[in-house]
């Protein structure tokens, strides 16, 4: 693998786990959160790297930040976010195709954050082996709607500008 | 292009509108009636109450009238009533008590015996269900069986008469009489859409909770585990009893002694049963017969079923559960 | 700031696609899970295995009970976490799970606590 690629997808992967940290210390501070939902900070970089990278190019940013997790939180949290940045990842591969004309960033966006909240949410029935626990579904989707809409937004302001930074011709 | 973006959009709102729509329409169909819960104390048990109709509450408390009058009547435990003073006088006059020994000397005909009413001075001796209770002795348990005979009690018109020392005891009946009554007194309310009564654990219920006319849902008590559900019965109307070894018994020398005796032999029914279910459009008799078929078994019992138009639910003691008739019965 | 006079010219009908295919999911999973009266029934599994079962419009009185590595609250109006061994304590923060569907899992200690309606219902009467 080029060096420039290593050292692209490097500083991307260190600066969604430092969002990550950033959002950790963020959740807190926010009343009413469904357990297990994201803000999406560190998705933003996961969402970015997918689509300028491809589904390789996001699964880099995802095995980075799902190893770390799996080091410093354990099997559980390495896995929630795997499932949770794998789904993402894929939404966007999927959306990216028909961006332009049928979606825009801010639609991939949304639909990343879902993708993301319900991919952790299928672990973490995986895990306890209770599948009673997709009742939160609705209220996860409404919230992965909003903090979705965010992300897609900034994620909308963000590619016309870094696009141009496209690992290929780094 | 820009039409169908519109068109798109307008389809995706009326889905939405669509399915709020049904999602609310369906609510409001299984929502419940408003209803009066009343529990109170009566026959030596508890009587719960469910009434959907306006008013609720006043005509729970007059059926917990009707159920006194009745316990006033055919109560052993009431000096005055006309069961005790037809076993202290061997001769008594009343109209209900007539029809109900008539009715039961037709179901002791029918199971040969096995259930009698004038078993109550065998139930004295076992005393099972109190702290006294305990196991007979071969002579005194003699004794009395020797007085137990249906056919020494005869009810012509409202006279009624016992030719023997036996003791009429209407324990085995009774909370099917009360549900009768009460459900009777539930129908003739105007405007009353269903109710639910529970006499002691015989239950009688009509009409719904809802709008859909949805059934009511009937628990049958786990034989042996507590606080636990052997399964539910679905019944629009209709009465329910369950005679069970699990109710009042006690354990000598890892014998099992439950209170359902059978009348021929004196001694707890042992047909391998361990608890029956019977569904019935008469209080009364769902009482006698899950009494009659719990002695007489499962085979014995499918004729005398038939007979009164009757079902039931079996479990052995190997927790195997059979079905006789048509019964919506769902088991957890 | 310069760039958000881009947001609007920029979205595309996709979009609402799927923000209103989120919201007519969402709406339906709202519409058709809602809670038949008290007859609340908590189950408690650790590592996938149902371990309590208890009707709670039946209890008396609180309940307190230990599972796993998490101390789990029992009471009429619904279940509370109310300590856990695990690092992120998020199911502590959730608070009382008071409706039926209400869930609340402690991943790391693989506990769950769900309340459902009665099975198949509330029961109306108890025959015995």
């Amino acid at each position: 693998m080029k060096s420039k690629k290593v050292a692209f997808y490097g500083i991307l992967g260190a600066l969604s786990l430092v969002l990550s940290f950033f959002e950790s210390v963020l959740i807190p501070a926010v009343p009413f959160l469904p357990p297990g939902a994201k803000l999406g900070l560190s998705n933003l970089v996961t969402m970015y790297a997918a689509s300028v990278g491809g589904f390789f190019g996001g699964m880099y940013i995802v095995l980075i930040k799902s190893a770390f997790a799996l080091v410093t939180r354990g099997v559980t949290a390495g896995f929630m976010s795997l499932a949770g940045g794998l789904l993402s990842c894929v939404a966007v591969c999927l959306l990216i195709k028909k961006e332009g004309k049928v979606f825009s960033f801010f639609g991939i966006g949304v639909a990343s954050a879902v993708m993301h909240n319900l991919g952790q949410l299928v672990a973490s029935c995986i895990i306890t082996g209770t599948p009673a626990l997709l009742g939160y579904g609705k209220y996860l989707m409404v919230f992965a709607l909003i903090t979705g809409s965010v992300t897609g937004t900034a994620l909308l302001l963000i590619m016309p500008r870094l696009k141009a930074f496209s690992p290929d011709r780094v | 292009m820009r039409k169908k973006r519109v068109a798109a959009i307008m389809t995706l709102i009326a889905f939405v509108l669509a399915g709020c729509g049904f999602g609310i329409y369906k609510y409001d169909r299984t929502k419940r009636f408003e209803f009066a819960e009343k529990n109170s104390f009566a026959m030596g048990t508890i009587v719960s109450q469910k009434v959907y109709a306006p008013y609720g509450a006043k005509h729970a408390e007059k059926v917990n009238l009707l159920i006194a009058a009745i316990e006033d009547v055919i109560s052993r435990n009431v000096e005055s009533s006309a069961v005790s003073r037809l076993n202290l006088t061997g001769s008594v006059s009343d109209k209900d008590t007539a029809s109900i020994v008539r009715t039961c000397t037709e179901v002791s005909e029918k199971t040969g015996g096995a259930f009698d009413i004038t078993v109550g001075g065998v139930v004295d001796l076992w005393k099972i269900g109190s702290d006294d209770a305990r196991v007979p002795d071969e002579k005194e348990l003699q004794q009395a069986l020797g007085e137990v005979g249906y056919k020494n009690l005869t009810a012509e018109g409202t006279e009624i008469t016992l030719e023997s020392e036996a003791k009429v005891d209407l324990g085995a009946v009774g909370k099917g009489i009360a549900c009768d009554s009460a459900v009777a007194y539930y129908r003739a309310i105007d405007g009353c859409s269903g109710a639910i009564v529970s006499v002691g654990g015989s239950i009688g219920c009509f009409g719904s909770y809802n709008k859909a006319g949805d059934k009511w849902k009937i628990a049958i008590r786990h034989p042996r585990q507590e606080n636990a559900f052997l399964g539910v019965i679905e019944l629009g109307e209709g009465f329910v009893s369950t005679s069970g070894d699990y109710e009042k018994y006690f354990i000598e020398d890892s014998v099992r002694y439950h209170h359902i005796l059978d009348a021929r032999t004196g001694r707890p029914a042992s047909s391998g049963l361990i608890s029956v279910t019977v569904v019935c459009d008469s209080g009364f008799l769902s009482d006698a017969l899950s009494t009659a078929c719990f002695i007489l078994g499962k085979e014995k019992s499918e004729p005398l079923l038939e007979a009164y138009g009757a079902s039931a639910i079996f479990v052995d003691e190997d927790l195997e559960i059979t079905t006789v008739g048509e019964i919506d019965f769902e088991r957890y | 700031m310069k760039g958000i006079k881009e947001i609007f010219p920029s979205l595309r009908y996709g979009d609402f696609i799927i923000v209103a295919a989120v919201l007519v999911i969402s709406i339906m999973l709202f519409v058709f899970s809602f809670s038949d009266g008290e007859s609340l029934v908590a189950q408690v599994s650790l590592d996938g295995e149902a371990v309590r079962q208890v009707r709670l419009y039946e209890l008396t009185e609180k309940e307190s009970i230990r599972v796993g590595g998490c101390e789990i609250l029992l009471e009429r109006d619904g279940v509370t976490f109310l300590s856990s061994e695990c690092p992120d304590k998020l199911c502590v923060n959730r608070g009382k799970l008071k409706k039926a569907g209400d869930t609340m899992a402690c991943v790391p200690e693989r506990v769950t606590v769900t309340l459902q309606s009665e099975k198949g219902g509330k029961i109306d009467a108890v025959v015995f």
